[in-house]
């Protein structure tokens, strides 16, 4: 079940993403809303962070196309900001906390030079909001695991996008940081950002979330939490693989068939 | 000549080879550290070494080409065939099964290999040009002339200014690859100029260090100063310095002995600090955690004696009351060495008094022996109300926490606790009034 919106932030059109040639996400298509606190929910392995690093082209696609605020990624990078999962860098970098927010503002045309007060001051702002200005001074590998995240979104809030791409964001962070990054969301929904959130909790997903994707290596359902947040839907979300489906996949990944012809 | 006639000769740079030599060495130690540095952080150490074994076929071939040890010709083919090791071990990792680290051994030894035989069909061509090329092994930094100086030294200063260029990138790079994409860095671009540097550093050993060896001219300095700072800059710095010092020392033993190579002296010169920045560095060094472990046990055997005395005061009613190392040993089972140690070093801050064979607690005593009993009974109150500990397992935790807990903690633990007056076994919890 897929509801599309009028005037998409994104658009994502026929997409089929591979890793080793193994199709990790199948025809997928669907249209998002601006605005909104959106959420990626399905089981593991279902492809959901896949989607997000396709949304940025961090892995390339076989087939289909994206567009992003109606346009090309490269024409609108400055308005969209994306958190990889905690895990991915190495905290045992020698940088401290504010080192990591004020990489938000790095930005291809001011690369070469140095960071102005202004710089400073968003990255500032962007630690006062996630509580962690206290810790600017600190040596990242000295942060627990909820630090960590909220070191990764004053990073990603000092980028002041539009846009928001949040791979696993509430991963391995206690109760109370879960609240304050939700908080978060809520207050930035409320500036008019849109916020794309790859979650796996189902029991907190409906009360985070007003538009949710369920995805299962395949999209099941795209639209309002209310519509297509159904037990019915879930089930055909976590019932597992659909096993044809999953055969083919192999059987291309074993033939290193191309995905498409071309 | 003495040898301290040829320090002193050598330190006062009044020949101007020697001054070519210590000068080129520096430039050349500084680059290789620094850039090092990245290739450390980007945990591309073994890649490193790949490049630096793979340079000698470069360095043969230019050889060969040129017919003379022209720097120009050694360098340009020590860099093609060091770029080329990059290029088949990313080429191998991608297109093959096989895992960056298999590749990289594949990789350094065919190199290396062919640059033996390159070398030994040299050594037997009867070039006359020829001798010394095998410096090119281990390094000889006393070679060095000013058209050498010209060349390396440029080149290093390439490598150091590349890097304060593209500071900003590298970093980006080495710490969140995914995230300096989604900005929209040109990613491709910057790993290349990245690795060109890091060749480049490579190449421009092989006269002062060696093929051999650069690797560890690259890594162990940058390694050693992550032990001293967890600010980037300040380990580029750090680095550099290093890299500098232990270049002179073995240019300098290069200099002063013939026949002896610079490159071997110069590792185990940085390998030298490295270890004694293992075991002396602040935070992270041995000594520092040993001290720790001291101050720790220090405070756990005065904590407790101090909590033995009061104990007894308890029991007694009398705080103040003479008490023998015996009476001390009664209540609680101290080795007699450690509590005499203990009770020497309570003496020294005053809070006990040492009269004759017996020991008073002071006020000030009383008072450290009160708080410790009052946190270890608030501790057991709160596992039990808060963790569901049973009974008979909350001393020993207790028995621990009681010296760690800090005045906030305290005041947290008590509020919490809405100031209980009795622990679980009905004993008074000792306020501070």
């Amino acid at each position: 079940m897929t509801i599309h919106t009028e005037n998409p932030i994104i658009e994502v059109h026929d997409l089929t993403v591979s890793y080793n040639n193994k199709p990790v996400l199948w025809n997928v298509d669907f249209t998002l809303p601006a605005g909104e606190m959106i959420g990626i929910i399905g089981p593991n392995g279902a492809g959901k962070s896949t989607l997000l690093k396709s949304l940025m082209n961090l892995i390339p696609n076989n087939s289909g196309y994206i567009k992003l605020f109606n346009d090309d990624l490269d024409k609108v990078r400055h308005k969209i900001s994306y958190v990889p999962q905690r895990e991915s860098v190495d905290w045992d970098f020698p940088a401290s906390v504010m080192d990591v927010a004020l990489m938000g503002r790095y930005k291809p045309n001011n690369i070469f030079k140095r960071f102005t007060s202004e710089d400073k001051d968003i990255a500032a702002e962007a630690l006062k909001r996630v509580n962690m200005l206290d810790y600017a001074k600190r040596q990242i590998s000295q942060l627990s695991g909820g630090q960590q995240q909220r070191a990764f979104l004053a990073r990603a809030l000092a980028q002041q996008a539009d846009l928001y791409l949040m791979d696993e964001p509430f991963a391995g962070v206690d109760a109370a940081t879960e609240k304050t990054i939700v908080e978060l969301f809520m207050s930035m929904k409320a500036e008019g950002k849109t916020i794309l959130v790859v979650h796996h909790d189902l029991q907190s997903a409906a009360d985070y979330f007003n538009w949710i994707l369920l995805v299962n290596t395949r999209l099941v359902a795209s639209g309002p939490t209310k519509e297509v947040f159904t037990p019915e839907m879930l089930r055909e979300t976590y019932g597992g693989k659909l096993t044809v489906l999953t055969k083919v996949g192999e059987i291309i990944a074993e033939t290193q068939f191309p995905i498409r012809e071309s | 000549m003495t040898a301290f006639q040829n320090i002193v000769d050598f330190l006062s740079l009044k020949e101007a080879n020697v001054r070519y030599v210590v000068l080129g060495t520096i430039l050349l130690s500084v680059a290789s550290s620094v850039i090092g540095c990245f290739a450390l952080l980007r945990k591309r150490a073994l890649i490193v070494d790949s490049i630096s074994h793979s340079i000698l076929p470069g360095v043969c071939i230019g050889f060969m080409v040129s017919g003379t040890k022209d720097p120009f010709f050694l360098l340009a083919g020590a860099m093609l065939t060091g770029w080329l090791s990059i290029y088949f071990i990313d080429i191998i990792t991608r297109y093959s099964k096989i895992k960056a680290d298999t590749a990289i051994g594949l990789n350094l030894s065919v190199f290396f290999a062919v640059g033996i035989l390159l070398l030994t069909v040299i050594q037997n061509s009867g070039n006359p040009n020829q001798s010394g090329l095998s410096d090119f092994l281990f390094g000889k930094a006393a070679t060095m002339v000013l058209a050498d100086l010209y060349v390396f030294g440029g080149m290093a200063l390439f490598v150091i200014s590349g890097v304060a260029l593209f500071y900003k990138q590298f970093v980006l790079l080495s710490f969140d690859l995914h995230f300096a994409k989604t900005i929209g860095l040109n990613i491709k671009f910057y790993e290349f100029i990245l690795s060109i540097l890091t060749v480049m550093a490579v190449a421009i050993g092989i006269q002062t260090v060696g093929v051999v060896l650069m690797a560890a001219m690259l890594i162990t300095p940058a390694a050693t100063a992550r032990y001293w700072t967890d600010n980037l800059r300040k380990m580029l710095v750090i680095a550099a310095v290093i890299g500098a010092l232990s270049g002179i020392v073995g240019a300098f033993i290069s200099y002063s002995y013939e026949n002896m190579p610079t490159g071997p002296w110069i590792v185990i010169v940085f390998s030298l600090i490295a270890m004694l920045s293992m075991i002396f560095s602040p935070k992270k060094g041995i000594v520092a955690k040993w001290m720790r472990q001291r101050r720790n046990s220090h405070k756990m055997m005065e904590d407790n004696i101090l909590k033995a005395f009061y104990h007894l005061g308890e029991k007694e009613g009398d705080f103040h009351k003479k008490r023998t190392v015996e009476d001390l040993m009664g209540l609680r089972k101290f080795e007699r060495n450690k509590l005499l140690n203990g009770l020497k070093w309570l003496s020294a801050e005053n809070t006990i008094v040492h009269i004759n064979n017996t020991y008073v607690l002071s006020k000030r005593g009383k008072a450290t022996g009160a708080r410790i009993v009052k946190i270890h009974r608030l501790w057991e109150l709160y596992l039990k109300k808060y963790l569901r500990v049973a009974d008979d397992h909350v001393h020993d935790d207790a028995e621990t926490i009681e010296h760690i807990i800090t005045p906030e903690l305290e005041i947290q633990l008590e509020k919490l606790l809405d100031y209980p007056t009795e622990d679980q076994h009905n004993q008074k919890i000792p306020y501070s009034k």
